[in-house]
């Protein structure tokens, strides 16, 4: 997927640090992101996805109630967001926590602090797979 | 930096190490000499120079080699090399190499080590379903800071995420405080040495494949035919030797030719029964 798409892809955000969210989204807006909205806890990234269905979202692992991993799972069972890429978040640089986000259907692990590099790469790396996954999608279809 | 000193460099960097540096190139030599001038406390890289002109020290000059010797690498990096390996070279070899159950490559520039490794990781995977095989690796480099760090094999977060999926990364490394090293297991199947591609190649006998990426470039017409021609003699017959992404040996009369079915892909031109009476001896 050709960076020129990102003007069109839209992001979510969640963590409940009102400064990590604030930080990821000067950066997204700096790599071309046009649409990104912010969420500071599950539930209410629960409504919004539920509202408009995210093209890439950032799950913070640890927040008060329940867990990015945790909300993570539960979309990963929605055929409705089989395509959205989801990354985690999170201060946690244990490897099996990693491999655990990993399993629970992160497509990659983002150790914070977030810095501009990290996230471009994964930022490709998200175009790259939603690229993959609709086209597969489309020849199932 | 004015001409004067852009050509002393220029000269210094042919001399030594072979890399042919364009005046476009300008800006490379300050970027990458700057931080030299500063460690060894000289206040800007002007002074540095003329100290550097009036005595050439070769610790100095080894340096400003090391630091000059690019270092712009990626795990996977091109990917299509790697996907060659994997699908198509290695498969090859496997018929060809039945009686040894022994495939030899060469990563001839690797840098801070993460062209090695990408190839460690899809020989692994080959060996997995090929028990009784053995790949040797063997990874060269001319700077010695480069290498070592490719000896310890300790990566960024930045550094493993550019090219690896979360799978690989996991299956093959181990974090440490914020650091990712290479797992025993990976780092065991090569062998890091210091090389410098413009010295003879004999000592280190013939390789079923050879990397050779992203060096060439750096180097002027009649060296590249050089080393080409060297790593030529390198190859088994019919090896294979995979160039950068930008770098073929088209039009320099070498004693390779283009791979058919990959692109990007050399073998030695050199009659097989030539290669055969050499491994006789």
């Amino acid at each position: 997927m050709p960076k020129s798409k990102i003007p069109y892809l839209r992001v979510l955000i969640v963590d409940d640090s009102r400064m990590q969210r604030s930080l990821m989204h000067e950066m997204l807006a700096s790599f071309g992101f046009k649409h990104i909205d912010e969420a500071e806890n599950s539930g209410d990234a629960n409504e919004k996805m539920d509202a408009l269905r995210y093209d890439i979202v950032f799950l913070d692992w640890v927040m008060p109630g329940r867990s990015g991993v945790s909300l993570m799972e539960e979309w990963r069972g929605d055929r409705r967001y089989d395509d959205v890429a989801m990354f985690v978040v999170s201060m946690q640089d244990d490897k099996s926590m990693i491999a655990g986000a990993v399993k629970a259907g992160a497509l990659s692990y983002i150790i914070k602090p977030v810095t501009e590099g990290v996230l471009l790469i994964n930022v490709e790396k998200a175009l790259k797979w939603i690229d993959e996954r609709r086209a597969s999608r489309e020849r199932e279809e | 930096m004015n001409l004067d000193d852009f050509n002393f460099y220029q000269k210094l960097l042919i001399d030594h190490s072979g890399l042919s540096l364009t005046q476009d190139k300008t800006y490379l030599l300050t970027t990458r000499l700057d931080p030299v001038a500063r460690s060894m406390e000289f206040a800007t890289l002007d002074e540095f120079t003329r100290n550097l002109r009036a005595k050439l020290d070769p610790r100095t000059i080894s340096l400003v080699v090391q630091a000059m010797a690019t270092k712009e690498t990626s795990f996977f990096r091109d990917s299509l090399p790697f996907t060659h390996l994997k699908n198509n070279i290695l498969p090859a070899l496997v018929k060809k190499n039945a009686a040894t159950k022994t495939i030899r490559i060469w990563s001839a520039a690797c840098s801070t080590g993460q062209e090695p490794y990408s190839i460690a990781m899809v020989a692994r995977e080959f060996l997995q379903a090929h028990p009784g095989w053995a790949v040797q690796i063997t990874a060269t480099d001319i700077a010695d800071d480069a290498l070592m760090q490719a000896q310890e094999g300790l990566y960024t977060h930045f550094d493993i995420q550019r090219g690896l999926t979360m799978k690989l990364i996991l299956d093959h490394f181990t974090m440490e405080n914020t650091k990712w090293r290479v797992q025993d297991g990976l780092r065991q199947m090569i062998r890091f040495a210091k090389f410098n591609l413009l010295k003879p190649m004999e000592s280190m006998g013939r390789f079923d494949v050879i990397f050779c990426r992203n060096v060439l470039i750096y180097f002027d017409t009649p060296t590249k035919k050089l080393v080409l021609d060297r790593l030529a003699e390198r190859l088994q017959p019919d090896g294979y030797l995979l160039l950068g992404a930008c770098e073929s040996s088209i039009g320099l009369n070498t004693k390779l030719r283009l791979c058919p079915d990959m692109s990007g892909v050399h073998m030695a031109a050199i009659p097989v029964a030539a290669v055969q009476k050499e491994n006789a001896k």
